[in-house]
């Protein structure tokens, strides 16, 4: 006879389980990672340290592993399904940030593979074409949801890795706009953590990977999440949208990180790598960021933050969180305001 | 503490105009929502007639795209001429000094 997990253990095991994952391989991925000279500069400091790269491998590991057990703890197959989905999304996106992190890849070829990573949602239908609009409620897109679909990955994915550039700034706003999603989705649906709700779990598995990975990244940072970390938790957050039926309130969730990209696309007049792009900061005598002045450099969100003065890092990222702690406030709204017609 | 939330307090003063061109996209989002629900959703049905139904849904969906398609535009748009004043003044404050 098949013992049947009460919901309330799947969430407390999905939520420590990536937690202490990520908490005991960080340490000793630095080590491995500054041994093999595996190793960025954090030009942001003084010292200019060497800071461990690739870090997204941990939190990529920490999702495969946990969702492994989530699978086997759950008792339907469509709920093995869906965190299935979850997983193989989130570590095709990681995949192709690897590779990015080794090989480079090329501005337009990036998103283009993460295309691709929406492959096993469509493949296996475990979604609703439905999304909920404020006032309207439920539309029924069919065709155009599948057409949009690829996008929904793709566009969190690179949103979250153009907003990765200061220590601590991508976790603690992607833990920001979760919170704010695991907040609307009780409100939408009513639902409660005493049901299985696969939403609450990829969700709580998101925010404890984040709180260890911050831990190590938070300034001064010990180790970058590199591509194979923005992407892969750009690539939770379509994931989350998509099975959750929440595609609205992750928008405006992410209204910071849209923006910063909406930025850089139009500076930059189309897509290009951050590496081949000019620089928009540099270091004050005091070790504090401004603007370069360069009209040929990316306008972005920590050019608006800097344009009266120059500001510290750790001043910088607070303005981040700043920002997506208000756009999480009006994601909560949303909800509210479909909660009204469903 | 109280210099924590005086720090804030200083950067929330600093970062006004991103905060308000934020609530400006909400707030034009929240609109355009009102506008799909009061005149794109009142669009009737023809269940007898297969063929202007498919043609009223797609006209329904392809004018709900076209509102969401302007909301990114003038979002887009906002942001980009909101960050092209920024760098303007801010080159002419270094050339004055």
């Amino acid at each position: 006879m098949a013992i049947s997990i009460p919901p309330i253990a799947i969430y407390v095991v999905t939520f420590f389980m990536p937690l202490i994952l990520t908490f005991i391989g960080l340490p000793f991925h630095i080590r491995f990672m500054l041994k093999k000279g595996i190793f960025g500069i954090d030009i942001h400091k003084k010292s200019k340290p060497k800071v461990a790269e690739m870090g997204g491998i941990i939190i990529l590991l920490s999702i495969i592993l946990t969702s492994i057990v989530g699978i086997l703890l759950v008792d339907n197959n469509a709920d093995r399904l869906k965190i299935g989905i979850f997983c193989i999304t989130v570590m095709i996106a990681g995949i192709i940030g690897i590779i990015d992190d080794i090989i480079k890849l090329s501005a337009i070829l990036k998103p283009l593979l993460l295309l691709l990573a929406a492959i096993p949602i469509i493949a296996s239908g475990m979604f609703s074409p439905e999304p909920i609009l404020p006032f309207v409620g439920k539309t029924r897109l069919t065709i155009v949801y599948y057409v949009l679909l690829p996008f929904i990955i793709a566009v969190p994915s690179n949103a979250v890795n153009m907003l990765d550039v200061f220590n601590g700034s991508m976790a603690l706003a992607t833990i920001l706009v979760l919170v704010a999603v695991f907040f609307a989705n009780m409100i939408i649906f009513r639902g409660g953590i005493q049901n299985l709700d696969l939403t609450y779990v990829f969700i709580l598995m998101m925010i404890a990977t984040l709180i260890a990975f911050w831990f190590f990244n938070r300034y001064p940072a010990k180790v970058f999440a590199g591509d194979t970390g923005s992407l892969a938790v750009g690539a939770s957050l379509g994931v989350i949208a998509v099975l959750g039926q929440l595609e609205v309130v992750v928008i405006i969730a992410m209204i910071p990180f849209i923006m910063n990209s909406f930025g850089i696309i139009s500076s930059v007049r189309g897509l290009m790598e951050r590496r081949d792009m000019a620089r928009p900061t540099k270091m004050t005598d005091d070790w504090k960021i401004q603007s370069t002045g360069d009209s040929k450099a990316p306008i972005t969100l920590v050019g608006l933050v800097i344009q009266k003065e120059p500001l510290h890092e750790k001043d910088v990222v607070k303005s981040f969180s700043i920002l997506t702690f208000i756009s999480g406030i009006f994601a909560l709204i949303t909800a509210v305001l479909i909660w009204l017609v469903i | 503490m109280v210099g924590d939330i005086m720090r804030y307090n200083k950067i929330v003063s600093r970062i006004s105009k991103v905060i308000g061109l934020e609530a400006f996209v909400f707030a034009s989002f929240i609109g355009i929502c009102f506008i799909i629900n009061a005149f794109i959703v009142i669009i009737p049905e023809v269940p007898t007639k297969p063929g202007i139904n498919f043609l009223l849904a797609a006209i329904k969906v392809g004018l709900g795209l076209l509102f969401v398609g302007i909301w990114l535009f003038v979002w887009y748009i906002i942001t980009k001429r909101l960050m092209k004043t920024e760098k303007k003044t801010k080159s002419e404050k270094s050339s004055a000094a």
